[in-house]
Order: structure tokens, then sequence, then C-alpha cells
């Protein structure tokens, strides 16, 4: 099991924002993280990466919790923010290079990855640019690649395909489908429901910080008994019963 | 490339920057006025430093407040950027070494700060004769301990463990801080000493000698910091236009009502900037700020030729300031499509700039009633003679171009 989140209580303050999460990640899957805005999605997330400490339960990574070593629990993950957070006065290279840095990466081996992706999102010849003057997209690919020099046992990946080109999404869903086939562990928050349909092994639907159902398509499907359906309608006439 | 090069690194930029920025601080005009202001705030303090009875009350109520108020300022400088929150997170041990670093300039530069509060304090300590020599190295002591409880505190919340008591953290240090001045002040400044210098020691055990893993606090160390510039920043912008802390827009509902008063939707320049003066926080700060500041001014100084070059000065510089507010209009897309000529961009900022100078300049007035009505009137016809002069015919002049 990479990831082990057990019976998880967390917030800002003292008010709760998380109520009791409990799931698991197994190698190789791709858990789809659903639910709208506030519903404690990117809460969770900071939660995982150890940017928040959980008021109750505990959270583990192949067996490793964050206060037992916090540096090899952070190598285990690769995490793309929904907003790309990037230096202003670092180029696409340093970029790279302070990752590669940063896990103690082998940097042979890290640049040749790059190389391959610089190709893909088309960035090769802008690798002496800032990135902070990228286009969104871009700033979002330089984001992805970031994360995937590292190949952690585990990725977050927090809304990741708003202001990709199409290309870019079908690249980017290759990539995770190539990480999932080495073995890794994907957790992806999301809105766009048709991509997360396309690829996800299972989902997790969150509402007011609690798991308000959790499994494949087809477990989705009976659990609100609306067979052949897509999720992107399961989604909005659950919405619409619930009052969302 | 090592986390200590990439500081390096950072540290040079830093101070590169502040440098640049300073640099066309100091050579405003506006340092000339600060350093009369200083002058005539010297003035004022050792005149009354004169007049203070040994066993008055208030003065040492103001000085513990000075004081505390003082010690509130400045944080660690820690240099962490937005993007360390992602980059940065697997080397949690190796910044261990960095942030001691940080820790360790900060104390030494308020170290230094507290020492020149302390100094300037020592003529009122001595007239109250809480010290009975003009020059007391318990007090200096006990302010520079006590900063530096303050930033050992603040070092401590940056570690996650820490995280869940912030508020009675704070609390509790500022309780500390002041129970320990009062005690210097109306006690006895040595027992002040020995409780400053047991408060530190103790938290200084519990931040260093306590064996626990470090999980830092990225987003509080983030926020700190980012809050830390901006206040710099925020200085720097009362001089110059800096890339940062422009763009800071606060919603600020209850001054809806002013907007009125001052647009009654004629035109749409005017709508505009009006709305831009009180939402951006740089240029209402800068108005309330500099009219403050020359309020202030202006109450302490004893003469009329003193009170009117004062009044004048801050409202050139409170009038010169505000004049960009022309290119947020002509950035904007919307107002090369609106059918309006340039100079009608010009009259809003005429209008705008007639009503809030005037408003400054009976602000001033005011402040000048103590050297009676004439002077009171004086000022104003001065001011109201300045401004006619400086919106009619500078304005139009430099906008134009």
């Amino acid at each position: 099991m990479s990831l082990i989140v057990n019976t998880l209580t967390g917030g800002y303050t003292r008010i709760p924002v998380l109520k009791d999460l409990s799931f698991e990640i197994g190698n190789g899957e791709l858990i789809g993280l659903i639910g709208l805005n506030g519903a404690g999605k990117s809460t969770t997330i900071k939660h995982i990466i150890g940017l928040m400490t959980p008021f109750e339960g505990s959270i583990s990574i192949d067996g490793l919790t964050i206060n037992q070593n916090p540096e090899d629990y952070r190598r285990k993950i690769g995490f793309i923010p929904e907003t790309p957070l990037l230096y202003d006065e670092l180029t696409l290279r340093e970029h790279i290079e302070m990752t590669i840095m940063a896990y103690s990466l082998d940097s042979l081996k890290a640049w040749e990855i790059a190389q391959t992706l610089l190709k893909m999102f088309r960035l090769t010849d802008r690798l002496d640019w800032f990135p902070n003057d990228f286009s969104k997209g871009m700033k979002q690919k330089v984001m992805i690649l970031c994360a995937f020099i590292i190949e952690p046992s585990l990725y977050i990946i927090d809304e990741p395909f708003l202001g990709l080109d199409p290309l870019a999404i079908r690249d980017l869903i290759q990539l995770m489908v190539d990480q999932k086939n080495r073995g890794a562990s994907i957790l992806m928050s999301t809105h766009v429901l048709a991509n997360a349909e396309r690829i996800c092994d299972r989902f997790i639907v969150m509402h007011e910080g609690k798991i308000y159902a959790m499994g494949t398509l087809e477990d989705l499907r009976t659990h609100f008994n609306m067979p052949e359906s897509s999720l992107e309608d399961m989604y909005g006439r659950l919405a619409d019963k619930e009052g969302f | 490339m090592s986390l200590s090069d990439v500081f390096k690194k950072r540290t040079g930029y830093y101070y590169k920057q502040l440098g640049k920025y300073l640099k066309y601080v100091f050579n405003d005009h506006f340092v000339i006025a600060l350093l009369i202001l200083v002058g005539a705030l010297g003035f004022a303090y050792s005149d009354y430093v004169e007049t203070v009875s040994a066993d008055a009350v208030l003065p040492r109520i103001v000085l513990v407040s000075v004081v505390f108020s003082a010690l509130t300022i400045g944080g660690i400088r820690t240099l962490i950027k937005p993007a360390d929150g992602v980059f940065l997170l697997p080397l949690e041990e190796e910044l261990v070494p960095i942030m001691h670093k940080h820790l360790v300039v900060s104390v030494v530069f308020f170290s230094v700060g507290m020492s020149l509060v302390a100094t300037a304090a020592m003529p009122l300590l001595e007239a109250l004769t809480i010290s009975e020599t003009s020059f007391s190295a318990s007090f200096v002591l006990t302010l520079v301990l006590l900063k530096i409880l303050d930033l050992l505190t603040l070092y401590y919340s940056f570690k996650m463990t820490s995280s869940k008591n912030d508020f009675q953290l704070i609390v509790s240090k500022n309780g500390w801080i002041l129970v320990t001045l009062v005690v210097s002040i109306f006690v006895s400044l040595s027992l002040g000493l020995i409780l400053a210098l047991l408060s530190v020691i103790g938290m200084f055990f519990v931040t260093f000698l306590k064996k626990s893993v470090t999980i830092w606090h990225w987003e509080k160390l983030i926020d700190t910091e980012q809050k830390r510039v901006q206040t710099i920043y925020r200085l720097i912008n009362l001089f110059i236009e800096t890339p940062y802390g422009r763009n800071k827009v606060k919603r600020r509902k209850l001054l809806d009502n002013l907007i009125v008063l001052f647009d009654k939707n004629t035109n749409p320049h005017l709508y505009y900037i009006v709305r831009v003066f009180f939402r951006q926080t740089s240029y209402s700060g800068l108005y309330f700020r500099l009219s403050l500041i020359g309020l202030i001014f202006i109450l302490f100084s004893p003469t009329l030729w003193l009170r009117l070059i004062g009044s004048l000065l801050f409202i050139y510089l409170i009038g010169f300031q505000l004049l960009p507010l022309k290119q947020i209009m002509d950035e904007s897309i919307h107002f090369k499509l609106y059918p309006y000529k340039n100079t009608d961009k010009i009259k809003a900022i005429q209008k705008l700039l007639a009503i809030l100078l005037m408003i400054s300049s009976i602000l001033f007035s005011v402040a000048s009633l103590n050297g009676g009505w004439d002077t009171f009137g004086i000022v104003l016809l001065v001011n109201t003679l300045f401004i006619w002069g400086f919106v009619k015919m500078y304005v139009p002049k430099r906008l134009e171009r």
C-alpha cells in the first residue's frame, strides 16, 4: 500500500475542515479526488504533503509517517499545485537544477527525463528563459516537468488540466499512465470529470470535508443507482438531489 | 548548487534590490522633510523632558507603550519564497542551519535598533528618576533581551510542533513583554532585567534544546516572509513605485458612502479613479500616511514659517505622488475604447486632487490653530492658493506629455 490515510481530522484553526477521512491508494493506482469548490480537496492534499498537521488520525506513505523522517517522507511525493508556483528570478534550467538538488536526484538521469519532457512540451529552446513570464499553460508544464523528474512513489496533482492545450493534456495523461505502470500511485484532484472518468481507477467524492462516496465508476453507478450514466451526470444529479 | 548557495544568492539579490530602492528614497526631497520632522520632534521631546516631574505616572505609561510598540516592529528575515513550498519541501534538515543564521542576523540587527530606542529614552528615565545615572546599561540590556524573546518566539512558531497554539503563544509572549516593561519602569530596572533574562533562557531552551523532529511550518514561513517584505516595500512605496505592493486592492465597503461624495456618476474617468484611489492601498495609504505625518509635523512646529513650509511641502508631496493615477487610466484598455479625449482624464485627476488636497490643507490649518486664528487663516489661504496653482497649472502641464 502506498498511501494510507487513517481517520484524518484536520483544518486551519480549531474548527475541523476535514472530518474523519479514511482511504488508501495502492501501488500503480490512479485515484480521482472529486468535489465542489470548498469540499476540502486542497486541505486534504495539504495534510498529505505535510503542510498541515492533522488534529487526529494519521497519514503514511510506504509505511512512513512525516514525524518519523520528514525528509524521506517528502522525497516520496511529487506535488503539482493548483496554481503554478515559480521563482521570479530563476530560469527554467535553474528550476530543474533546484529540483535535482532539493530531491537529491541523480543529475544525469534527471536531465535525461527532463530532456524528453522538454521536447514533449516544446520547451527545449526556452531553457534559459524565466518561466514566470510564460503563459499559464506553459507555467503549468514547468510544474509538471519538475514533479515528473523526481519519479516519486506518490504523485499529488491538483487540478492539472486547466490552461493546458489539448496536446499537452494528451501528453500529461500519457505520462500519468506511464508512471502508473511503473508502480507509482497518483492522487489527482480535478473538476474536469470527462478526463477523470477516462483515466482514474477509482474516485473519492468529497463533500463538506467528508468522503461522500468512494469506488470505481461501476461502484459509484451502483451506489447512486444510476446505471450507464457518466460521472458528470451522476455528479450533477447527485448535487441537485442533495442540494450541494 | 547547494541550499546554502541558493540562500547566499538570495541574500545578495535582496540587499541589491533594497539598496537600489533605498538610493531613490534617500535622493528624494522627502528625506529633508523627514529630517526636519525628526529635528522638530527631538526639540519638542527635550522641551518636554524638562517639564516632567519625578513621580509623574502618565509619562511612564507613555514610555511603556512606546517601547512596547517599538518591540513589536520587525521579524526574522528568512528570505523564504512562495515557490519554496513546492520545490524545497524535502530539505527540512538542511534548512535548519540556514534558519539559525537568519535568526542571528535579525537578532543582531534589532539589538542595535533597540539599543538606539533605549538610548533615546535615557533622558526621560533620568528625569523620572527611574535611573540615577544618565545612562542605564541594564535598561538597554532589558530591551535587547525582550527583542530576542520576541524573535525566538517567532522562530519557535515557524516549527510545525508549535503551530496549534499560535495565538496563545503570541498573547503570552506579548503579555510577558508588557509585564517586564511595567516592572522595569514602575518597580525596578534590575528586576525587569532579571525577568527578561529568565524568559530568554526559558524560550531558548524550549526552542533549541528540547529534542524533537523539525518539521517546518512552510505556509507560516511563506506568509510571514511575504508580509515582512511587503511592509518594507510599502514604506518604500511612499517614495517611489516598486513592483511590490502594487495592485493590492481592498474592498473597504464602509468607504462606499464616501466615494459617492466625490463622484456623482458623471464621467467614467472620475468614477474609476476615485475607486482606484480608495481601494488600492498604495494610493489611499500614501495619502493618509502623508497627511498624518504632515499633521504631526505642523502640530509640533513652533513658528508660522515652519508651519507654512511644512504644509506646502506635504501638500506638494501628496499631490505629486498621486499623479501616477493617470498611468493607471492610460494602461487600461477600456479608456482607449471609451469615446473620450485625453484631457478628460486630466480633468478627472484635477478634480480628485483638488478635493483631496483641500481636505489635507484644512487639516493642516486646524493643526496650526495653537498659533491662533491668524495663523490658521494665513496657512489656509496660502495653501489654497498653492493648491489652485498646483492643480490648474502644474498638473495639466505635467500630465499632457
